[in-house]
């Protein structure tokens, strides 16, 4: 291409001819072959080149455009299809990352309203064992697969009505029959609790803790309990310790329970 | 990790796999259309097009890239949404004529004009960095005038017989690839 084509190119493509020499350059882009693949590759470069434009194809070789046409008749629902249950998965992995990061949020905003505003002010060892033992969060006695289910339900039906010695008597009977049940345990010695007697409740614990079972840990949490109860502090004190060393059952519970009464005795 | 082996992962048409580009690369390109005129509904339709594009052109000619995938889709983006813009900006001035297409014949051209770009892009990257360097002012349609207080060339004169070199050598390297044949107008 001559230095005069270029400039001539250029000139059309920056907008810098007059109507005439518009006119007359795109004559000789109809009728001059070469000067006119020449003209559209720069208008090309022009295009491609420049962030803000696009080069579009126009006039380009048929049979390219046919076969991509083609595939795009036969694939693109069903390509649309996946993506659009890809996007699906990913809209729902953004929303529970986003509940995540909520929860955590308002999970730390509670952490500082609790740490601005107690929730608990546990002035005697009365009202700590009120507050730790409000629930004692026992599990159902009852499960499907239990020969027993009436005398099951009997003992909880009892226990739950605070008939405490007529839940005995029920749990009593259950125990002979079951001795690895560590849930007959904690009742029994839940309910000597609630009668006030200690040294039976005790040896239920202890009975739950020699047995070793899966559950055997819990008697700490409840032993905790009945000494707090039965204003025994040191040993109640010495279980909570054991419940932290060991990370037992309830260690939370019991680190902040042996907070509590440290603070009732300054 | 290599760009071809997540080109061939896509192109099984597996939701999980495609789940995995959505969620690393969606991301980037919802704020490049954010930020360049477009909601979340072009970001969404964009990438579509995109990874159906990509995969329409793989089943036809099996191709190849030389970097990573995540660049590779974005550019594609990229493009797409340029041509979106530029489509957009020629229906409401009227300059050109608008050809009417049906929505495949319209993605199979903006396909072609993808592998135009490639082409393009790929020569450019070729010649020498002070080749570049006035082409870019050159194509951005910067006065010469501009060019010559910018640059360490002393005159218009020698900034035109620069860049008249320069584009010889692109369009030397372009037409010299046989691919430019089934990409250049008729």
């Amino acid at each position: 291409m001559s230095v005069e084509e270029d400039i001539l190119i250029e000139q059309f493509l920056r907008n810098l001819l007059s109507d005439e020499q518009r006119n007359d350059f795109l004559d000789k882009v109809s009728n001059d072959v070469d000067f006119k693949q020449k003209f559209l590759l720069e208008k090309q470069l022009f295009e491609t080149l420049n962030e803000e434009e696009w080069s579009y194809a126009s006039n380009v070789d048929p049979g390219e455009v046919e076969e991509y046409a083609t595939l795009y008749k036969n694939n693109a629902e069903r390509l649309g299809n996946i993506i659009e249950k890809a996007k699906a998965n990913h809209k729902r992995k953004n929303n529970l990352r986003r509940l995540v990061y909520f929860s955590a949020a308002a999970a730390a905003l509670i952490a500082i309203f609790i740490n601005f505003y107690p929730q608990k002010d546990l002035s005697s060892p009365e009202e700590v064992y009120v507050h730790y033992a409000s629930s004692y969060e026992l599990p159902s006695l009852i499960s499907r697969n239990s020969e027993d289910n009436t005398s099951l339900i009997a003992a909880e039906h009892s226990f739950k009505n605070k008939n405490y010695q007529e839940a005995l008597n029920h749990i009593e009977a259950l125990l002979e029959k079951d001795k690895d049940n560590s849930i007959l345990y904690l009742y029994k010695a839940i309910s000597h609790l609630e009668l006030e007697e200690y040294d039976s409740s005790e040896k239920t614990l202890n009975a739950l803790i020699d047995r070793d079972l899966i559950d055997s840990e819990k008697g700490y949490w409840y032993k905790s309990l009945l000494y707090l109860k039965a204003n025994e502090f040191n040993k109640c004190e010495q279980m909570l310790n054991i419940i932290i060393e060991n990370s037992y059952f309830k260690y939370n519970d019991a680190k902040e329970m042996l907070k509590d009464l440290e603070d009732l005795k300054e | 990790m290599d760009g071809n082996f997540i080109l061939n992962e896509l192109v099984k048409e597996d939701s999980k796999i495609i789940t995995g580009i959505y969620d690393k690369n969606f991301p980037l390109v919802k704020k490049f259309i954010l930020q360049n005129k477009g909601n979340l509904e072009d970001a969404e339709d964009i990438f579509q097009k995109s990874l159906i594009q990509i995969i329409i052109r793989y089943k036809k000619e099996k191709f190849a890239i030389s970097g990573s995938f995540d660049a590779y889709l974005f550019v594609v983006c990229k493009n797409l949404w340029r041509r979106e813009l530029n489509s957009h900006k020629k229906r409401v001035t009227n300059v050109e004529k608008v050809e009417v297409r049906d929505e495949y014949e319209d993605s199979s051209y903006a396909l072609i004009e993808q592998k135009r770009h490639e082409l393009f892009t790929e020569k450019f990257a070729q010649i020498t960095g002070n080749c570049k360097k006035i082409l870019t002012l050159f194509f951005a349609k910067t006065s010469y005038e501009e060019i010559v207080a910018n640059t360490e060339y002393t005159s218009e004169l020698v900034v035109r017989q620069r860049v008249f070199k320069c584009k010889k050598r692109l369009t030397e390297l372009i037409l010299k690839d046989k691919r430019y044949n089934s990409l250049k107008e008729l």
